[in-house]
């Protein structure tokens, strides 16, 4: 669904963002983009809705070309960016006028994820809503949309604990094998139990592109237990010391996304290796 | 470069614009109904003219207004219809739809400021007649053509700087637009020497009204060209804006 080939891009010549990066998406899944602040991830995310264009690589979305902002393109897409414009209208304007350019978006659904957010008056003017509840409309439209592929850039930022619990439940019943959903955030915590395959940048390239069973059979997670050996990382909690090691034995796990984002940040290369990038 | 265009496509993105920016345009029409029906009362057209040139100017520098504000961009940008539909939006807005909605509101603003003269003091506004009525609504149509028609390359050239420079736009075009000044003025001296010199003997008097009716005409060509040629690259901009 998104392929990204050799990609180069940087905002200021001599500066890249993205160093000859290549990744592949496929639907049916939700991709989670992790990184530090400043890594790339907006402008990835930008890339490939076709906000910027790559200075060289090729980006094919949906097998379109996201540069040439084709109508069908736009109309499959949609890009719920970390900030957005306050419309001077009510939320039922807002829907009135954007929903025709959508053509799977139902009112239904928006209306029901309005609720699902605490949200039952749609006669509020936008602009004069929090920006907590400005991004929770923008999310209930994003997801009512039904484009094939939602790309959201730090969702989760603004949203209260009840809420940021709500969006993992509704991007869930959202999704379904025909779409791909893409998130970015530095708040890994916020993707708990909800991606399916983990891609992180850092150093202006991809350094994990993986499903969360292909990490699991490569990498253990868990409470650091007598005999363990081959340990990657560790970190104190206060369940114990909570490890990261090569899952020589295939032991069974749940994924710890934090921990396994601070693994890779401090072994990048003895994890890399693990999947062969 | 393919166009794609689809009508219910490009009405809906006219509502669209028209219900982002209503209050600013509704604001806009109240002012322009009391302000300008003063000044279309006014017997001097001087000053009806620079009204329109003015309104005009405004409706052209700031036609990409929304492409150009950070958050607003994205939304713009991103909105699913083709590049073209996107760009004849914004020209139709700025061309078509403000000037005729000025135009609208300026009847019934000449008509009760008409009205309303003959109630206030003399010293706030002198009474008017019906005829003086008539004649402010005249001015309309008649003022609107002449500045439209001879200052359309202005429009265009700022037209196009609104979608070119994200910051100081109107200086940075203003300074263009001195040097497109000078560079015709060359131009057009120089197709004048050359036909005086290769066509043109004898009585002098004649040949320069002969030379002023071919300068008008060079101007009103030249105008034309760069009007197409800047409304043309404002098209290529708008296809090959990034939002960075």
């Amino acid at each position: 669904m998104i392929s990204l080939t050799n990609v180069d891009f940087a905002y200021k010549p001599q500066r890249l963002v993205l160093d000859n990066v290549s990744l592949e998406l496929d639907k049916g899944c939700i991709h989670g983009l992790l990184g530090k602040n400043g890594v790339g991830k907006t402008t990835l995310l930008r890339l490939i809705s076709g906000l910027v264009f790559p200075q060289s690589g090729d980006v094919k979305v949906l097998d379109f070309t996201p540069k040439k902002r084709q109508a069908a393109f736009l109309s499959q897409i949609y890009f719920l960016g970390e900030e957005f414009f306050a419309y001077k209208t009510s939320i039922e304007v807002f829907c009135k006028i954007q929903s025709p350019f959508y053509p799977k978006f139902s009112k239904e659904e928006f209306i029901q994820y309005l609720k699902d957010f605490e949200i039952e008056d749609l006669s509020l003017k936008m602009d004069k809503l929090s920006f907590g509840t400005r991004k929770k409309v923008m999310i209930a439209f994003a997801l009512a949309a039904n484009t094939p592929l939602l790309v959201m850039d730090e969702p989760t930022n603004a949203l209260d604990i009840p809420a940021k619990a709500q969006f993992r439940k509704l991007v869930l019943k959202a999704m379904n094998d025909d779409k791909c959903i893409v998130i970015s955030t530095h708040q890994v915590r916020d993707l708990h139990n909800l991606i399916d395959n983990i891609v992180i940048l850092d150093e202006q390239e991809v350094i994990l592109n993986a499903t969360n069973d292909q990490i699991t059979k490569k990498l253990f997670f868990g409470i650091k237990g007598e005999g363990d050996t081959n340990i990657i990382y560790s970190e104190d909690t206060l369940a114990g010391k909570a490890i990261v090691k090569e899952n020589t034995q295939n032991q069974e796990c749940n994924l710890d996304i934090e921990l396994l984002f601070n693994a890779i940040m401090q072994h990048k290369e003895e994890i890399t290796k693990l999947f062969n990038l | 470069m393919k166009i794609e265009f689809n009508l219910n496509r490009f009405i809906a993105l006219l509502k669209r614009e028209f219900f982002v920016s209503q209050q600013k345009l509704l604001l806009g029409l109240i002012i322009n109904m009391v302000f300008g029906g003063f000044i279309f009362l006014l017997p001097q057209s001087g000053m009806t003219n620079i009204y329109f040139f003015a309104l005009l100017f405004v409706a052209s520098a700031m036609a990409f207004n929304l492409y150009i504000q950070k958050l607003s961009e994205e939304q713009q940008l991103l909105l699913p219809v083709s590049n073209f539909e996107r760009f004849l939006a914004v020209f139709v807005r700025s061309f078509i739809a403000i000037p005729l909605m000025i135009i609208i509101a300026l009847i019934p603003g000449v008509l009760i400021m008409g009205l309303l003269s003959n109630i206030l003091p003399d010293y706030i506004m002198p009474a008017c007649s019906m005829q003086d009525i008539f004649d402010g609504i005249g001015r309309i149509f008649t003022a609107f053509w002449y500045i439209f028609s001879n200052y359309y390359s202005i429009f265009a050239l700022f037209f196009f700087g609104s979608i070119f420079y994200r910051r100081y736009s109107y200086f940075k075009m203003a300074i263009l637009m001195f040097g497109i000044a000078v560079f015709t003025l060359i131009l057009v001296a120089l197709v004048f020497l050359i036909m005086s010199k290769t066509f043109l003997t004898g009585n002098e008097a004649y040949h320069m009204s002969y030379y002023s009716h071919i300068v008008e005409i060079v101007g009103t060509i030249i105008g034309m060209l760069y009007s197409v040629f800047f409304v043309f690259l404002a098209y290529l901009r708008l296809t090959e804006r990034e939002d960075k």
